[in-house]
Formats: C-alpha cells, sequence, structure tokens
C-alpha cells in the first residue's frame, strides 16, 4: 500500500529498503520519559525534633452544647429503656421483674402479629407508592405543567398525619363519607365503612398513607431523573435505542439509587407514623391492622405498663438502629465524598 | 518587607510526608518561586509560611524572627489563593476592603488604598460588581488587589494564573512581575509551570517528592541543572535524554549510542574522570542545542530518520526517530526535511549534560 | 423517558404511553386535592349540611356537595369557646422554640463537623443520625418517665426539649452539608486578611443563610405537625393543634364541623411554609441523601 521509495509516504519510517521492520499501526513506541529520572536523594530520613501540633481545641468546644444536649435526649433515656424493660413499671411503683417483659414476648400474639402487620403494612404501602410515584414522575418530567402539578401534589404532604387521618375518617365513614359513597358507587364496597371490616381496613390505612406520601417519591424520582447522565441517553440512542429501551437500559439503572434511598426513608416512616392510624382505627378492628408501634402505644400509654412497653421498645428500636446502618451505607455510596 | 527563611522545615500530614528537610533564605524585596509538579509539596510549604498548616518540624523565620507560632493574622502577609477565595455576597470594592477593615483602618484610607489598588490592576469600574458577575481574568486581579491593598511583609502567590488562558496568562506574567518590582515587597510565587518561574522570578526552588532538587537563579537552574529531574522539568520544549556508552578513543572519553560517537569537551572529560567506573550515562541536550541537517556533516554527528516536523511559528521543532528512541531538535522555519527522510544533527557539546544513570546527578 | 433536555421521538408507544399518563394524572391530581378540598369546604358548613351525600350510584347528585350556607361559626366556636388560640400558640411556641434550639446548636456542632477530622468521627455521625431515625413511640417511652420526675411533663419548655429529639439531629446532618459546600478557602482568606477564627465563621454565615432559613422551616414544619409527642409529653398544659383537634372526637358526639376548620387552622401555614420552601424540600425531607 504505501511505497517505500515515496517521500511522500507516511508511516512507513520503520521500513528498511530490506521491508523487514513492519509497523504495526497500534504498536506503541517506546520513548524515554525525561522527567521520571531519579533526584540526588538527599541523606534525610526523619526530623530532627516535632513542634507542638496544633490545638483543635476551638472546633471541640463548639460541638460541646450540641453533644451534651443530644446525649441528654438519645444516651440518657436510652440507658433508662433498658432499665425500665427489667422493671414492672407503673405509676408510683417501680419493681424488678427480672426479664419478665422479654420471656412473655414470644407467647404475646399480639407482638408477635404487631410485627406482620407492619411488614404487610410496609409491603403494601411501598409497592403502591414506588408504582405510582415512579409512574408521576415520569409523567411529568419535562412537561409544561411540571412545575404547578408538583406544588399541588406537595399539598398532602404538608399536613399533619393526624389531621390526614381525620379528614380521611370522615370521607371514610359508612353515612356521610364522600369516598365511601364513591366506593359504593364503584361497586366495589357494601354498605360498611372500609375501615369497619377486617379485611379491608387495612387497605383504608395503606390508601391514606399512599395519598399522602407518593408525592415524596415522585419528588425524589424527580430530582433523581433530573440527573440521568444526558450523554449516557444520547450515546445509547446514537448506539440505536428506542425511547423504551433507553428508559430500561440508561434511566433506570441510574434511578436504581435514589430509589433505594426513596424506599429506606419511607420504610423506616412506617416505623415512625402511627398518628392517622390512631384515628382511622386504634389499630382495630379487633387487632387487624395494629401494626407493632401502636401495640406499643397501647401497651404503653393506654394500658400503661412502660415496663412491658420499654421492652418492646428496645426491640424496637435495635431494628431501627440496624436498619439505619443498612440506609446509611445506602447514603454513603450515593455520594462519593466521605463524612 | 521581609527576610523569609525556611530552617529544616518539615510537613507531614500523618505518618505521610509532604515537605522534608527545606531550607531556603530568600532576600528581602525578592521574588521567590517555588516550582514543582502537583505533589511536590510547594502548596504546603506556602501555606506554612501563611500559617494555614502546622509546621511540623523546623522554623520559618521573617526577618529571623521565627513566626512558627503566630496565627495568620499576626503574620501580616498577603496571600493570593487559586481558587481567588472571594467572598460571593461582598463587592469587589468590599472584598479589597476587608483587610484594612479588619485591622481597623478608617474609612477614608480605606477608599483611598482601595481606589489606588483598583487603578493599578485596571479594575475601578468593577468596584460595584458581585464576583459571580466577573470573569476569570479580572476576578483574579480582584485577588490581587485584595492582597495588595496593604503592605505586608510578603505576598504569597498560589498559582494564580493558574485557571487563566494562554494570552492572559502570558499578558500576566509580564503584569506580576512589574508590580512586584514596584512595590518591592518579598514574594513567593508558587507554580507548576515551569514558564512562569523563569520568566518572573529572581530566584527558583525546584521540588519534587516534598525535597528541594535546585536554589538558583533562572539561568542557573536553565543552564547547570543539578540533576536530571531538575533538567527534564525546566525548559519547554523539553530536554532530550540518551541513554549512552563511555568509550575512550585516543584518550578522550566518547559518548556512543547506536550510530553516534561523539567525543566530551577537556572540562568534561575532567568531570567525569572523579568518578571513574561509570560505563554508562543518560545524556542531556536541550533541543536548542542541537542543529539539524539534511547533508552528513564532517564533525561526529546523529544519525536519524525524521518522524514528524512541527512549526511553531518562529521555529521548527523536528522530532527524529533513533532506533530506539525519539529526540527533539529546534531549528529555523527554513528546514525543508519531510517525514522518513535521514538528516543528521551535530550537538553543541558545551551545552551538553551527563546525567549519573543510577541517581540522575549530573556531572557536567 | 428520557432527561428534559435530550431530543424525544416519536414512537407509536411513547404516543399512547403520553396519553395514558396524561389522564392517569389529571385522575390522580383531583383524588389527592379532593380531601383537602373537602376539607375546607366542609369547615364553612354547617353540621347537617356537611353530612348531605347523594343517593348511591347517583353520579349527578355530586352538585349536593356545594349546596350549603356558608358559616364561620365552627372557626368562631375553636378560638371563642375551645381555647384553640391558646393552642396554636403553644404550637407557634413549640415548634418555633425547638427550631431556634436547634439551629444554633446544631449549626455550631455542624460547622465543626465540617472542618475538622479526628478518629471517631463517622460513629459520632451516625449516631447523631440514628436518633433522627429512631421511632417517636419508642424514644417516648422512657423520656415520658424521664421528664415526669422533672416536672417536665405538660409544660413548653418540656415539648420544645423533646421535639429536638429529632430537629437537632436533623439541624447537625443537613447543615454540615450546607457547611461542606462553602469552601475553606474562604475563611483561610479571611485569617491571612486578620481575622480571627470566630470572626472568619462570622463571615461565612451570610453564605450558609439561605440553607439555614429553609432548615428552620422544616424544623417548623415536623415539630408543627407533630401528634405522638404533643399528645403525651405536651398533654395538659402544652397542648398543640394536632393534639387538641384529636381531643375534639368526644365519642358521643363529633363535631365534624369544628374538626374540619381545626384542620384547616393547623394545615393552611404548613402549606404556605411548604411553598416558601419548595426548593429545599426534597433535600430536606431525604435528610440531605436527594440534592435537588
Amino acid at each position: 500500500m504505501t511505497d517505500a521509495t515515496n517521500p511522500h509516504s507516511r508511516g512507513g519510517s520503520g521500513r528498511a529498503p530490506g521491508g523487514h521492520r513492519n509497523l504495526d499501526l497500534f504498536r506503541v513506541r517506546h520513548i524515554p520519559d525525561s522527567v521520571e529520572s531519579r533526584p540526588v536523594p538527599m541523606a534525610v530520613t526523619e526530623p530532627a525534633s516535632l513542634n507542638k501540633p496544633v490545638s483543635k481545641s476551638f472546633y471541640f468546644w463548639l460541638m460541646v452544647p450540641a453533644i451534651l444536649v443530644l446525649a441528654f435526649i438519645s444516651i440518657y433515656p436510652f440507658f433508662w429503656m433498658i432499665y425500665m424493660s427489667l422493671h414492672d413499671v407503673d405509676i408510683g411503683q417501680v419493681e424488678w421483674n427480672n426479664f419478665a417483659n422479654f420471656i412473655k414476648l414470644p407467647s404475646d400474639t399480639r407482638f408477635l402479629m404487631g410485627w406482620l402487620l407492619l411488614a404487610e403494612y410496609s409491603a403494601m404501602c411501598l409497592t403502591l407508592q414506588i408504582l405510582i410515584g415512579v409512574f408521576l414522575a415520569l409523567a411529568l418530567n419535562g412537561s409544561r405543567l411540571e412545575k404547578v402539578l408538583v406544588t399541588t401534589l406537595l399539598m398532602p404532604m404538608m399536613m399533619a398525619p393526624l389531621v390526614a387521618g381525620m379528614v380521611w375518617y370522615f370521607l371514610y365513614n359508612g353515612t356521610f363519607g364522600w369516598y365511601h359513597w364513591l366506593l359504593q358507587s364503584l361497586g366495589i364496597l357494601g354498605p360498611k365503612s372500609i375501615l369497619a371490616s377486617a379485611d379491608t381496613a387495612m387497605i383504608g390505612l395503606v390508601l391514606v398513607d399512599v395519598w399522602q406520601w407518593t408525592p415524596l417519591i415522585t419528588l425524589i424520582t424527580l430530582a433523581g431523573l433530573k440527573r440521568v447522565p444526558q450523554d449516557q441517553l444520547e450515546a445509547n440512542m446514537v448506539d440505536g435505542a428506542s425511547p423504551l429501551r433507553n428508559f430500561f437500559s440508561v434511566t433506570l439503572p441510574n434511578l436504581y439509587p435514589v430509589l433505594l434511598i426513596a424506599i429506606m426513608l419511607r420504610f423506616m416512616d412506617n416505623f415512625r407514623f402511627i398518628d392517622s392510624i390512631l384515628v382511622l382505627t386504634g389499630g382495630g378492628p379487633g387487632n387487624a391492622t395494629k401494626i407493632l408501634p401502636v401495640y406499643l402505644f397501647e401497651v404503653s400509654f393506654k394500658f400503661f405498663k412502660l415496663g412491658r412497653g420499654a421492652a418492646i421498645a428496645l426491640i424496637l428500636l435495635i431494628v431501627t438502629i440496624i436498619l439505619g446502618k443498612l440506609l446509611v451505607r445506602v447514603f454513603d455510596r450515593q455520594q462519593p465524598s466521605k463524612v | 518587607m521581609a527576610k523569609i527563611s525556611f530552617r529544616n522545615v518539615w510537613k507531614k500530614y500523618g505518618d505521610m510526608p509532604a515537605v522534608k528537610d527545606l531550607n531556603i533564605e530568600c532576600p528581602d524585596g525578592s521574588f521567590l518561586s517555588v516550582l514543582g509538579p502537583s505533589g511536590c509539596g510547594k502548596s504546603s510549604t506556602m501555606r506554612m509560611v501563611a500559617g494555614l498548616e502546622h509546621i511540623t518540624s523546623g522554623q520559618i523565620l521573617f526577618d529571623e524572627r521565627p513566626i512558627n507560632d503566630l496565627a495568620p493574622k499576626d503574620r501580616d502577609v498577603a496571600m493570593v489563593f487559586e481558587n481567588y477565595a472571594l467572598y460571593p455576597h461582598k463587592s469587589v470594592f468590599e472584598n479589597m476592603a476587608n483587610p484594612l477593615k479588619l485591622r481597623g483602618q478608617n474609612a477614608s484610607v480605606i477608599t483611598e488604598r482601595v481606589t489606588a489598588a483598583a487603578k493599578l490592576l485596571e479594575i475601578n469600574h468593577l468596584l460595584e460588581r458581585r464576583p459571580q458577575e466577573l470573569s476569570g481574568g479580572q476576578k483574579q486581579r480582584v485577588a490581587i488587589g485584595r492582597a495588595i491593598v496593604r503592605e505586608p511583609n510578603l505576598f504569597l502567590f498560589d498559582e494564580p494564573i493558574a485557571h487563566l488562558d494562554a494570552k492572559l496568562r502570558a499578558h500576566m506574567r509580564g503584569e506580576i512581575k512589574h508590580l512586584q518590582r514596584t512595590l518591592g515587597t518579598t514574594m513567593i510565587y508558587v507554580t507548576h509551570d515551569q514558564l512562569e518561574a523563569m520568566s518572573m522570578a529572581d530566584t527558583i526552588a525546584v521540588m519534587h517528592d516534598g525535597e528541594l532538587q535546585q536554589l538558583g537563579t533562572p539561568r542557573e537552574v536553565y543552564n547547570h541543572p543539578v540533576n536530571a529531574w531538575v533538567a527534564g522539568f525546566v525548559g519547554e520544549p523539553a530536554m532530550n535524554f540518551v541513554d549512552v556508552g563511555l568509550e575512550d578513543k585516543g584518550g578522550r572519553t566518547h559518548f556512543t549510542h547506536g550510530n553516534f560517537s561523539i567525543p566530551v569537551s577537556d572540562q568534561q572529560q575532567h568531570r567525569l574522570a572523579k568518578d571513574a567506573g561509570e560505563k554508562a550515562m543518560r545524556m542531556g541536550v536541550r533541543p536548542d542545542a542541537l542543529s539539524i541537517s539534511m547533508t552528513k556533516p564532517s564533525e561526529p554527528c546523529i544519525t536519524g530518520k525524521i518522524f514528524v516536523t512541527e512549526l511553531l511559528g518562529g521555529d521548527m521543532i523536528v522530532d527524529v526517530d533513533l532506533e530506539d528512541c525519539r529526540i527533539r531538535v529546534k531549528t529555523s522555519t527554513e528546514f525543508a526535511g519531510e517525514e522518513g527522510q535521514t538528516c543528521y544533527m551535530t550537538v553543541n557539546t558545551n551545552k551538553w549534560h551527563a546525567f549519573s544513570k543510577e541517581n540522575g546527578k549530573a556531572f557536567f | 423517558m428520557a432527561s428534559r433536555e435530550v431530543i424525544q421521538y416519536e414512537t407509536p408507544l411513547s404516543k399512547a404511553f403520553r396519553g395514558f399518563s396524561a389522564i392517569f394524572l389529571a385522575f390522580y391530581v383531583v383524588w389527592t386535592v379532593l380531601p383537602l378540598f373537602i376539607m375546607f369546604m366542609s369547615s364553612f358548613k354547617d353540621l347537617l349540611e356537611a353530612f348531605k351525600l347523594p343517593a348511591v350510584g347517583d353520579w349527578a347528585g355530586v352538585t349536593v356537595f356545594f349546596d350549603f350556607t356558608p358559616t364561620t361559626k365552627h372557626y368562631y366556636e375553636l378560638f371563642a369557646n375551645l381555647g384553640f388560640s391558646t393552642y396554636l400558640f403553644n404550637s407557634l411556641v413549640a415548634a418555633g422554640g425547638s427550631a431556634l434550639v436547634s439551629v444554633v446548636l446544631g449549626s455550631m456542632c455542624a460547622y465543626s463537623l465540617s472542618r475538622i477530622d479526628f478518629k471517631g468521627k463517622g460513629d459520632l455521625f451516625f449516631w447523631i443520625i440514628s436518633t433522627r431515625m429512631a421511632p417517636v413511640v419508642a424514644v417516648m417511652v422512657p423520656l415520658y418517665w424521664i421528664f415526669r420526675q422533672l416536672d417536665l411533663v405538660g409544660t413548653l419548655p418540656g415539648l420544645i426539649l423533646a421535639y429536638t429529639t429529632f430537629n437537632l439531629p436533623f439541624a447537625i446532618w443537613i447543615l454540615k452539608g450546607f457547611f461542606d459546600n462553602v469552601p475553606y478557602a474562604i475563611e483561610e482568606a479571611q485569617m491571612v486578611d486578620g481575622a480571627t477564627r470566630i470572626q472568619a465563621l462570622r463571615a461565612i454565615l451570610p453564605l450558609v443563610a439561605p440553607g439555614i432559613g429553609a432548615f428552620v422551616v422544616l424544623c417548623i414544619l415536623f415539630a408543627w405537625n407533630d401528634y405522638l409527642f404533643a399528645a403525651i409529653i405536651g398533654s395538659g398544659g402544652a397542648k398543640t393543634l394536632p393534639a387538641a383537634t384529636r381531643e375534639l372526637v368526644q365519642p358521643q358526639n363529633i363535631q365534624w364541623g369544628q374538626i374540619m376548620a381545626a384542620g384547616v387552622v393547623t394545615t393552611l401555614p404548613m402549606m404556605f411554609l411548604g411553598l416558601v420552601i419548595r426548593k429545599y424540600l426534597v433535600t430536606g425531607l431525604t435528610m440531605g441523601a436527594v440534592k435537588e
């Protein structure tokens, strides 16, 4: 292809007239790296003596007030919680009862059911919230009405969960509730309120949680969508992907970390927010919606068995901390910078 | 104005040494440039002078007074940060007035000095703007302005023009040098760009891996590098390095490599003799110490094949392939060689260097 | 389905998606807004009129919802006879107080955590945010007992202290992020210019001010909307709006009109605040994990 005698030939510099030097296009030529030459080593190993280190006390003093308050609010009660869980605690007397609180737990059906119901509740809430929330985000992303609609969808989150519970209590009422009327007119329900029968009460609660918190998933997903690297999408399109393909191979994988955070946060919120459940069903009918935190509330503040409550609270707390560690690890993976 | 001294200064981050046993004397009023690649310890050095880093061991002295334990505000230095560190919520005027305000100057003195500095730097039309509204070059001048409104012991400039485009950088080099001469304040200027150091400084301190390699004037560092590393780092286009063998031909040592064998000069012979026993060296020769021609000359020369030619406007750089390496020659734009052709290069033996292969130390 | 700026090419599938999603969106927005709308309207309805419903399946009869004479008597009842002005005051003080305490202490701590490194910093950090994630129900058990002994139950300071349980760690966590975004070089420049460390800190406060402001609002939001702490620890002397609203549910005769009015009073200010800090909402609600 190239004429060795042609003065304009390129890449033929390796071709001796005999033609036995074969220059491969991709072979890297060795070019000595002049700057890597080792400099003269000085005869130094360690410093003769060290100066006094700088004091960080200014910063530590700034942290002290907050740490003190936090310690009083969290560490001190934690020890109390352990203490209380080992006693029969009642107004007026505290009596050591030697782990009886814990021993009774495995046979306490309401305790065990509490966990099951909590899992059921969380699963239903999360599934619906993720499906609807992500779908809404996809629908809204880039639309002209995005800002307005997102602001509108924010509103339920601003409500006190208790007030939300009250409003839905009104709406679910079998006699004068508008949503009950709606469900009845659509043929989904009979005359009994959704909250009145054990099989449907949980669904009623789930709907309230979905109503209030799906927008959070939407907001988070929208934030995540905007951070999908544009160049990845464009490269995929040039490679030949359709929009659907693009969604599954580029958008979705980039959303996973953000969605994971959303799921973990909402999951933990299910442990914390029982305000609306207390209003809507109080755990009933019977014990059908007595998820564990609600049971805990009942034991501690309705029956005032604080020792027992402390034992249950301790277990709940431990589970939460384990979940929290997982969450923090997910956080850290999201952000490249360390704490 | 102050004379700055570094005596056995060390900086360690945990167990990692960043600066090792630094010893420098910088006379009052002079322009010292600390030059080196990233990670060589130059920024740590500067920050120790400013008081932003703790000096692990050793002392830094201003006019023979140790300043190790002084807070930055008591050291009276003015610093220009690499990323300018301007206060985003203050106007340009307020940014420049800040050091004076902190020292309790009254308003009329402040106004007078800020406007004088702004005029000197030609930014007086920007005094009411916010930093976000300024271009890189303007921000940099505000940062310099903040430094010159008072008369500090010392200026510390930390790669101030690194983020400007090439043309602006070239312009600012002259401006900064002129500024320092006018004000007469001692200046320590940190950079990784050897061109900046060479063109502006009175003295250059070349650093590598935390150690001071060479302390000298630009001419000294360029013409008499103390080791191969300094030789390769300073100078653009970079010095060529060729591994050569030593051969004694009739009482005269020759550097031999592949197809060439060139004798050394008397002085150089003398220096080599002192370290007899080395049979191989690294020869260093700058592109401007080589001449290239298409016809074979009578003196001993180097033969090679032209790989590529680069026209740089007023000069031409020719990359020449020797069998196992490539060297670059600077020549005039009239050179007519083309790629693939054989060419011949002669060496100005007064300007070539020999470095030990084992530790890079220069023999000459 | 792609990021906003990428050119979209229409396929039949994406057209169908667009059509379907528009309909779904419309229904969903209505479903979301409806309870709020009903709450608002019902607060102005006389009790019997509020209970007016069309017959099952009578879709046209929906208009009966709008058939009423508006009255403000429920609001009047709340504030004149049921002491809601006190409860409103309590909510304001508890929420505001806890936000203030959390901001002051939290920003100092966040600043330090942002600027220095020390052994165990990671553990300290984890402890701080775990206090935020702990279920209120669990935390409340020992807290109630402790507060009883300290005579803090039913007092506003006690409630404020209780709210710092979640507001203070939240403050530290979020504000640290804001301080991290201010380059330390600016404080260094201040110190070289002649400032002490405290002066340098004061100098950068304006740069974190918007973040601090947004966070204060979020603190207020969380404290205001809380029911559990208010009901148990605030019960008696420090009842806030949500707790008082709950108590309007008497088993014999539920005063729905008043409840709806109380709901409006509790919700309206928070909706307004939500609009104000819209920008920081995602960051705040995800504890800084997702930045918008």
